[in-house]
């Protein structure tokens, strides 16, 4: 097992949160920040900055900050870890294509647990 | 007949104008006649008569069969045709002064400004517009001719070719119109389409996910029966949520009979997510 990490995860959906905090606590022994909103990730600025990788779902609702902001957001205020997004939508949708421009990697929902796992712990896969 | 039904008798506005317009030249056809001494007004009063009902008809009475309104036209331009023609007739042999084939010149116009048939009915009208004053000049009054200072019938027949002109132009460009409508709304069809599949993928997907982990966890020994159920119970809610949001409206929808429902979905997106699955 790798050295214990915080992973940061951004999704509007709070079960899902709920669900994924478990399986990266559970599965893969490491420390899960959740927030649901880009309000609530601005609140927990100190350690959501000092994470040392982040998942962002680019849309989180209608009329809403997107994950783009949110990676925007994250950019600007010096985070230089790895940042993924996540989407349930098709790569053609226009925020999914948004992201891509900024040379992030995006992940279509749903992706394999492993692949989630080989982005957290690069090391042991 | 499909014609006659789609076209015809969806346009009572235009048919109401077109009467109008008609009764319009019909009166004040007559009371020129009338101050002119000319010895054959008869079929004035039947013009009048029958555009006078025919608009009346088609302004009052609400529960009228459309199947009427092409009759009515024909008959009111019938009827205005022959005054003219009668009325052409009785000036040229009492020796009068005056402007001939004004009838034909007058439908000929207010059939490409209005037009309130289909093509075919449009044509035909202006088409008897073209000829009746070349046969009645050729044929039935040959007098005409030199009367007009040989004019007529050419004048008349010109104000006919521009009107069969301006009527194809309008209709050409009446289908034109719906071909744009219609590509409109089926690009907005598709753009809806779009954005509803991708709302469900979005609402299946983030569930579909989340089973994919709590599978890994029971598998694993990570959580308990009670934490897994807990979980599975609220991606079941989520799935039943999109499921009743479709069941909105089902009511629109009808299934191919014997149509397998992958087969629907394969068939309306692109084969790729079906093969992502199966690679699964």
């Amino acid at each position: 097992m790798a050295s214990e990490k915080t992973v940061f995860f951004l999704d509007d959906n709070q079960d899902y949160l709920n669900v994924v905090t478990m399986f990266v606590e559970r599965s893969c022994g490491h420390h899960v920040l959740a927030a649901n909103s880009y309000e609530n990730t601005v609140a927990d600025y100190k350690r959501i900055l000092n994470s040392d990788l982040a998942f962002l779902d680019i849309n989180l609702g209608s009329d809403q900050y997107s994950g783009v902001d949110v990676y925007r957001w994250m950019k600007e205020n010096g985070y230089k870890k790895q940042i993924y997004f996540l989407t349930g939508h098709g790569k053609d949708s226009f925020e999914v294509q948004k992201a891509e421009a900024l040379g992030a990697v995006v992940l279509t929902k749903p992706f394999p647990n492993s692949e989630l796992k080989a982005l957290i712990e690069p090391e042991i896969v | 007949m499909s014609e006659f039904n789609k076209e015809a008798f969806s346009q009572v506005k235009p048919l109401k104008t077109f009467l109008l317009a008609v009764v319009c030249a019909e009166i004040i056809g007559f009371l020129h006649w009338l101050n002119r001494d000319v010895s054959i007004l008869w079929p004035w009063y039947i013009a009048l008569t029958v555009s006078v009902l025919g608009l009346l008809w088609v302004s009052f009475v609400k529960t009228r069969s459309k199947i009427w309104d092409i009759p009515i036209f024909y008959s009111v331009c019938a009827s205005y045709l022959l005054a003219g023609g009668v009325t052409t007739y009785s000036v040229v042999h009492q020796g009068l002064e005056a402007e001939l084939f004004t009838t034909f010149k007058n439908l000929a116009l207010i059939m490409a400004l209005i037009a309130p048939t289909p093509l075919w009915a449009s044509f035909s009208v202006v088409l008897v517009c073209l000829f009746a004053p070349t046969l009645q000049s050729l044929i039935m009054s040959p007098i005409i001719a030199n009367y007009s200072n040989s004019t007529e019938p050419w004048l008349t027949m010109s104000y006919s070719i521009v009107s069969l002109i301006a009527l194809k132009y309008r209709f050409d460009s009446k289908i034109t119109e719906r071909q744009e409508i219609q590509a409109d709304l089926e690009k907005k069809m598709k753009q809806d389409f779009s954005e509803v599949s991708l709302a469900v993928r979005d609402l299946t997907n983030t569930p579909l996910q989340s089973l994919d982990f709590i599978i890994d966890m029971l598998r694993e020994g990570k959580i308990s029966p009670k934490e897994a159920s807990d979980m599975l119970e609220k991606v079941h809610y989520r799935l039943k949520e999109v499921m009743y949001a479709f069941g909105e409206n089902k009511k629109d929808v009808s299934l191919e009979k014997g149509r397998d429902s992958f087969e629907i979905i394969y068939s309306k997106f692109s084969k790729s997510h079906y093969h992502h699955l199966s690679q699964d």
